[in-house]
């Protein structure tokens, strides 16, 4: 019926809910979804839900929420606003950040949290 | 409700369909149940968790569609691919969409198991032909078999079904717990007339319980002789026939 080959957000989901042994119709009652609406975006025939949705789908199957909202090809919302109130300044920010690796990253946010406790 | 399969130009090779007795079905029907409690957790009340047995037990999966659409047919309500282990049920019967169809939903994916558990083998392609076969719909996968025979492996799998949904210790435990807490009500009429309205009181309970349509617990209480013993009417119609 499908092909399995692919693994989206859809494929993830599918493959997360049965790895915690959850049903189709538990999940979507847990989600706030119909269970037809959670089938179809597991097989990918439809896109990935809402971020309020993704974020409950998150949590129900214990992933890093940006992850995940990042695999659904959405961005947290909180981020948003915070690049509008300083657009110019946290787009360079990112712009130079970009392509560091992970651990040059949370050394970053990490002088970057102390700095905010300090101010 | 139908059984999917495989095949394209190359026709499935489909061996007679088997004779199972009733007996034979309904113990097939227990083993799954104890298997299920063994691997997953043990079910010690109504209602039977056939969606978990059919996904997290038996490593099926689940999806709701448009079925219609999707084999092409007009009256197919569930449809099993056997060779990719994909269950579909129509989004008709979706119950938190429709909730008087919760009945028939539970009945119909408790079918499809029945149709795994018995018949995979008929259907299922040799490995060394899996290459060359691909998906086509489910009604055409019955290609290879008589009437007679897709009767009888549709009967084999509302036959399990019922099983399933309804096993015989626990139906025959709520049956007497329903019929110890309706005697606590003290209402005079005849003896045949209360028979049959505390039949029929327990059996609304009972439906309640097992989450199955009144149909096919009618016909699972005929089959364990409770109607006739409460004078109660067999089911005209057969969703478990």
């Amino acid at each position: 019926m499908r092909n399995r080959s692919k693994k989206g957000f859809g494929g993830r989901v599918r493959e997360l809910r049965l790895a915690k042994k959850i049903s189709l119709r538990k999940f979507a009652k847990q989600i706030g979804i119909s269970p037809t609406y959670l089938s179809k975006i597991e097989r990918e025939e439809f896109p990935p839900p809402a971020e309020e949705k993704v974020k409950a789908m998150a949590a129900a199957l214990s992933q890093d929420l940006d992850e995940f909202l990042a695999l659904a090809g959405r961005m947290s919302s909180d981020l948003g606003r915070i690049i509008q109130r300083q657009p110019r300044e946290m787009a360079t920010f990112l712009r130079a950040a970009r392509g560091l690796p992970a651990e040059e990253i949370r050394r970053l946010t990490e002088e970057a949290e102390e700095r905010r406790r300090s101010s | 409700m139908s059984l999917g399969a495989i095949g394209t130009d190359v026709e499935p090779v489909i061996p007679n369909v088997k004779f199972l007795s009733k007996k034979v079905i309904e113990a097939e029907a227990d083993a799954l149940l104890v298997a299920y409690g063994r691997d997953c957790s043990p079910i010690t009340k109504p209602p039977i968790p056939v969606e978990d047995i059919l996904e997290t037990h038996l490593g099926l999966s689940l999806d709701l569609d448009d079925l219609r659409k999707l084999v092409g047919a007009e009256d197919v309500l569930g449809a099993t691919w056997m060779s990719t282990r994909e269950v579909f049920i129509d989004q008709s019967l979706d119950p938190d969409e429709h909730a008087k169809m919760r009945g028939r939903y539970l009945f119909t994916v408790a079918h499809e198991i029945g149709h795994w558990q018995l018949h995979r083998q008929y259907l299922l392609p040799d490995e060394a032909q899996a290459g060359l076969l691909v998906k086509v719909p489910t009604e055409a996968l019955l290609v290879g078999l008589t009437e007679k025979e897709k009767r009888r492996i549709e009967r084999q799998a509302n036959f399990f079904a019922s099983c399933l949904l309804m096993p015989r210790a626990m139906v025959c435990e709520a049956w007497r717990e329903g019929l110890r807490f309706m005697r606590t009500f003290n209402f005079k009429t005849d003896r045949a007339l209360k028979r049959q309205i505390l039949g029929r009181e327990v059996l609304r309970h009972i439906v309640n319980t097992f989450q199955v349509s009144s149909v096919a617990l009618c016909i699972r209480m005929a089959e364990l002789g409770f109607l006739e013993r409460y004078g109660l009417r067999k089911p005209g119609s057969s969703e478990a026939a």
